[in-house]
């Protein structure tokens, strides 16, 4: 019995072997797709935010704080390239160039005594340096008064040098009534490059299982199928070699396209028995879905269409191009219908070395969605098996 | 027996593949609703917020302190700030990335703040540049009471009274913004158009290439062969599926062209130029897919080879995101697509405001990218015809 | 109407055509009878100039066939041996593209339209997409496209293959009717009885070569074979055998059972109102007659050394 199984089992994995389409669907298009996106996903490679000092006030303690504290220990951290100009038209000039995105100009005593220039679009060179200006105008008012309290209180000859110094020395020890920690370590997290391959290899999972059940309706038209069940292998084996085909098929574009993107790629999927339990949850997912379609469908080129419509909308809604968690609203509720979602959501679990059983839940609702999905699915199909 | 002008068949041929065309009812759904979803999907995910730099916040007890953070970083132009109720679910979001940065408000002591600083991998770096800058800002008085107080050797209720006093006298330094160039509030919609001006670029080339099957088809049915035994030149034949071809490319650029401007207010800005650039890609498209119509053997190679080349280089070529985002040494090689010439030249449409007068040198590249695609594929076509 | 004349087409080592070369006349409906890859449809690729042939000429009512020129093909109506149609059009959507291709147009390709639909019995179903119809129903449609622009010289190849008996009979029965209305026919099959059955000439093809041509009869009689009479007789048939045996132009005359003799002889139509007289002259009556002439397959049989291979 076991052997009739495994030989038809057999047949149409060794059929879909020689059939180069499965191997540009399951395995050629998903690669080359998931490192063109490892590769986007790095990003443009973060250079210096230029911005442009001028000054036109001498040597005034708010040139000084600025140029020479906050500005160039951004500058030597490498998050703003600094470049001096003239004077503001200069600078302005600079802006509307697009040499910089935005700039500060100290124009001395009174109103506006700093002025922060930015381009409408350089929406970050301009907020930084608007925090620098008021930390700085701050740092410098806030000696001036020191230097008036302690010459009220009888200090003798108070330094403003010593006194910007201490105040610096507070400034940078963070000392104070409110202060910034990094906790940001604890939270793990997965990384955009593995999230957009995660997309990529499930998006195109529930095209691969089309490789097996979506044979039923092939060998029906072919009429391959009635010899099949005139064969003494009964008709539940039919059924379930090609439920195995695509389940087969289903895991190993899924085992090569991880295993392609953590060694070729450096995509970091976690423990690998909780994602070998993804994996299978998410391929039992998508079985039971192309199983739905085929017992819906009339021909293999309508449960082929519908199918990728399915595969489309739930990638789409799931994750697996654009994160539709950011954006929040309808969108980002209606995701969690999809396999994708939870496939990725699972992931996110298992992230930062957490043990296999962290996937237990996510992996839990996708095979609650391939038993709902799958039963009606099965019991439709089966229509075609028989006799 | 009347006889057949060349103009008759190509008609002919032309009219054959649009009722094809017509006639299979999940076109519907491939080039009208899963473009204009996707077009709609991306406005609804990236045109609004998702493209911003997303905080998180947790602040269950709200202080003075916290909320100025919290304007200051609010009021940066592409931020948008979530609130959550607990750290856990900050946490979570920025662990699936539905959130790049954020902190936990925490009071401490004598209305103290501590801020728990959270980032994605990677994310938020300049973000955090922005919130230390401003808590020193806040910090300094403090500061200097803890200065006065050291020494003048006071109590602190003094060192406050003198530090007041000695404010009057003072003229603080002030802090004046100017932004120059455009109106900031057309970030998001430009954002939006050019993501859909990747679909257009996207589509235009996929359902070319998927569109393959029809030719394909033809001559597995055995009617090319049939064509032929009728007075048809063979430059009848190759003239008429390449227009069909063709016309298909057109037909998908302007159901995503006018779907995503009178659908979804997409501005297309120079409106001719980006229907100028169409045209040329429409030509890629429809010379690919007669490639691929003549060299496929079967019904899967064409669908798979469509699919793969349609959606890679739609990749590559900056169609799913743009190529301003893209590392600088990939957006370089990202040129051998004929997607990046027409994205770029969409990007600098859209966002640059360029107009005809200077992407035509892209218009031109498209369009001899096309002709010669085209040719290549009259002659393979003519070959199996003969 | 068609003259082919010296037809040779070699792929590689495999001779396909072998100087090949018959003439089909006016209103005649011509037999191209061999087994799959004698040669048929290669030899139709080139009748219709599909295939460039390395020897040999065609012409068409007086009209040379090239490839690579469209002279003379709206003389010609091919009827490919596979479905060339577009399955995923109507009925009436396929006949219009093929009407235009060859120059019908408006009106008069409406009319002519209906018209050769009603002839394949298809006026109620030309709206319906040709995936939807029944296989004998597509192969009707498949010959509609053929006849459409009224060709002098319609060629059908193997337009019965892997259909039902009924949709064969009225197919066969169509191409008959073509007979009648002065097209000329060519016909290939590997279906003896088809060729039997519609043509008037048929020639032999295998490997290539043309093994024979001509009426069934001149066929038959190349092969020296013999026409079979059966005669039932209501009476003593004793005397009887011998004197049938002794009749001129009869061979061999048996005793089948005590009323029925068999005669083998030259050629039935021509003897046998004789033979029912010499019956006569004995006194007897003929109650059951029956002639069986030699068939094509025994002559296929004779020619090539095999049966027909289907």
């Amino acid at each position: 019995m076991a052997a009739q199984l495994w030989a038809l089992v057999w047949r149409d994995l060794w059929a879909r072997l020689r059939d180069r389409s499965a191997l540009v669907l399951g395995l050629l298009a998903p690669a080359a797709l998931i490192a063109v996106f490892s590769l986007t996903a790095e990003g443009p490679t973060q250079t210096d935010l230029d911005v442009g000092y001028a000054n036109v006030a001498g040597d005034a303690p708010v040139a000084i704080a600025i140029r020479q504290g906050a500005l160039s220990s951004l500058e030597a951290d490498g998050t703003l390239a600094v470049t001096d100009y003239g004077d503001r038209g200069d600078l302005l000039a600079a802006i509307e160039d697009g040499d910089i995105g935005a700039g500060i100009v100290v124009t001395g005593e009174g109103p506006g005594a700093v002025e922060v220039i930015q381009d409408s679009e350089a929406v970050v060179s301009g907020a930084i340096l608007g925090a620098v200006a008021d930390s700085s105008a701050a740092a410098v008012d806030g000696i001036g008064q020191a230097i008036g309290a302690e010459m009220i209180l009888g200090v003798e000859s108070p330094s403003a040098d010593r006194l910007q110094q201490r105040l610096g020395a507070l400034m940078s020890d963070g000392e104070g009534s409110v202060t910034v920690v990094d906790v940001g370590d604890e939270v793990g997290g997965i990384d955009l490059k593995t999230q957009l391959a995660a997309g990529m290899a499930t998006f195109f999972l529930f095209f691969t299982v089309q490789f097996g059940v979506l044979g039923l309706l092939e060998e029906q038209r072919r009429g391959t199928l009635t010899r099949l069940l005139a064969s003494p292998v009964p008709a539940w084996q039919i059924l379930l070699a090609k439920l195995l085909v695509s389940f087969i098929v289903g895991v190993a574009s899924m085992a090569c396209l991880i295993a392609f993107s953590a060694i070729l790629l450096g995509a970091q999927w976690g423990n690998l028995a909780g994602v070998a339990v993804l994996v299978v949850a998410g391929v039992l997912a998508a079985v039971s879905t192309i199983t739905l379609v085929v017992g819906l469908a009339e021909t293999p080129e309508q449960a082929g269409a519908i199918q990728a419509m399915l595969a489309l909308v739930f990638g789409i809604l799931g994750g697996s191009f654009f994160s539709v968690a950011r954006s929040g609203g309808l969108a980002s509720t209606l995701s969690v219908i999809t396999p994708h979602f939870w496939f990725g959501e699972g992931l996110v679990q298992l992230s930062g070395g957490q043990p296999w059983t962290a996937a237990l839940g996510p992996a839990g609702i996708m095979v609650i969605f391939a038993v709902v999905v799958g039963l009606p699915g099965l019991l439709l199909a089966g229509r075609t098996v028989r006799p | 027996m009347t006889s057949t002008s060349t103009l008759d068949s190509i008609v002919a041929i032309v009219k054959a593949n649009m009722i094809r065309l017509r006639n299979e009812r999940s076109n519907l759904f491939f080039l009208v609703i899963l473009p204009l979803m996707i077009v709609f999907a991306l406005g609804l995910a990236i045109g609004g917020e998702a493209s911003d730099s997303l905080v998180g916040v947790v602040d269950p007890t709200p202080s003075e302190a916290g909320q100025t953070v919290l304007d200051v970083v609010d009021d940066i132009d592409n931020v948008t700030v979530r609130r959550y109720d607990t750290a856990q679910e900050l946490r979570d979001e920025i662990a699936r990335r539905a959130v790049d940065v954020g902190w936990v408000a925490e009071p401490g002591e004598e209305g103290g703040l501590t801020l728990q600083w959270y980032a994605a991998a990677g994310e938020g770096f300049r973000l955090r540049e922005i919130v230390e800058n401003t808590v020193r800002s806040m910090n300094v008085d403090r500061q200097v009471l803890q200065l006065v107080t050291e020494d003048a050797g006071v109590d602190e209720a003094e060192a406050v009274t003198a530090l007041a006093q000695a404010e009057v006298f003072l003229e603080p330094t002030t802090v004046e913004r100017t932004t120059t160039g455009g109106d900031p509030e057309n970030d998001s919609a430009n954002i939006r158009a050019v993501l859909a001006a990747g679909q257009l670029t996207l589509f235009i080339f996929l359902s070319s290439l998927t569109g393959a099957s029809y030719l394909l088809s033809t001559r597995l049915l055995g009617v090319t062969r049939r064509t032929r035994a009728a007075p048809v030149p063979v430059s009848a034949i190759i003239a008429g599926e390449g227009l069909s071809r063709f016309l298909v490319a057109l037909l998908q650029a302007a159901i995503v062209f006018f779907g995503s401007w009178l659908l979804f207010g997409v501005d297309w800005k120079a409106p001719w130029a980006v229907l100028a650039l169409s045209v040329g890609m429409a030509l890629v498209g429809s010379g690919g897919a007669m490639l691929l119509g003549t060299m496929a053997r079967t019904d899967q190679q064409v669908g798979a080879i469509g699919l793969l080349l349609g959606l890679v280089l739609a990749a590559l070529g900056g169609s799913m995101q743009p190529l301003q985002f893209f590392p600088d040494a990939l957006r370089q090689i990202a040129f051998v697509t004929p997607h990046a010439w027409m994205n770029d030249a969409l990007w600098r449409i859209l966002v640059d405001g360029e107009g005809f007068a200077q992407v035509w040198p892209s218009i031109v590249v498209l369009a001899a990218a096309g002709i010669v695609l085209l040719a290549v594929a009259s002659v393979a076509l003519a070959r199996t015809l003969r | 109407m068609l003259e082919v004349e010296g037809l040779r087409k070699t792929f590689d080592d495999l001779v396909a055509v072998d100087d090949l070369s018959f003439d089909i006349d006016e209103g005649e409906t011509f037999g191209l009878l061999g087994p799959n890859g004698a040669g048929k449809t290669t030899a139709i690729s080139m009748v219709c100039g599909l295939l460039d042939p390395d020897a040999g000429s065609i012409t068409v009512d007086g009209v040379s066939i090239e490839p690579g020129s469209t002279k003379g093909r709206e003389l010609i109506g091919l009827v490919p041996q596979e479905l060339a149609l577009y399955t995923d059009m109507n009925g009436w959507d396929n006949l219009a593209f093929f009407a235009r291709l060859y120059g019908l147009r408006g009106s008069a390709a409406k009319a002519r339209i209906e018209e050769v639909l009603q002839v394949v019995g298809l006026s109620d179903r030309a709206r319906d997409k040709v995936e939807e119809y029944s296989g004998g129903m597509q192969r009707r449609l498949n010959i509609a496209a053929g006849m459409l622009h009224r060709p002098k010289l319609l060629i059908l190849d193997e337009p019965t293959v892997g259909i039902d008996p009924q949709s064969r009979n009225a197919i066969l029965d169509a191409v008959a009717e073509l007979g009648t209305t002065g097209m000329s026919v060519l016909y290939t099959t590997h279906y003896m009885e088809e060729a039997e059955r519609l043509c008037r000439r048929v020639a032999i093809v295998d490997h290539g070569k043309m093994l024979a041509c001509g009426t069934r009869r001149q066929l038959v009689s190349m092969v020296d074979q013999h026409d079979k009479v059966r005669i039932s007789i209501g009476g003593s048939t004793d005397g009887t055998v011998d004197a049938l045996a002794r009749h001129s132009g009869v061979v061999a005359a048996s005793l089948v059972d005590d009323h029925t003799i068999e005669c083998l002889v030259d050629n039935a139509s021509h003897l046998l109102p004789e033979l029912i007289a010499e019956v006569g002259t004995q006194g007897l009556s003929v109650t059951e007659i029956q002639v069986v002439e030699p068939s094509l397959d025994s002559v296929f049989l004779h020619i090539t050394g095999t049966a027909l291979r289907d």
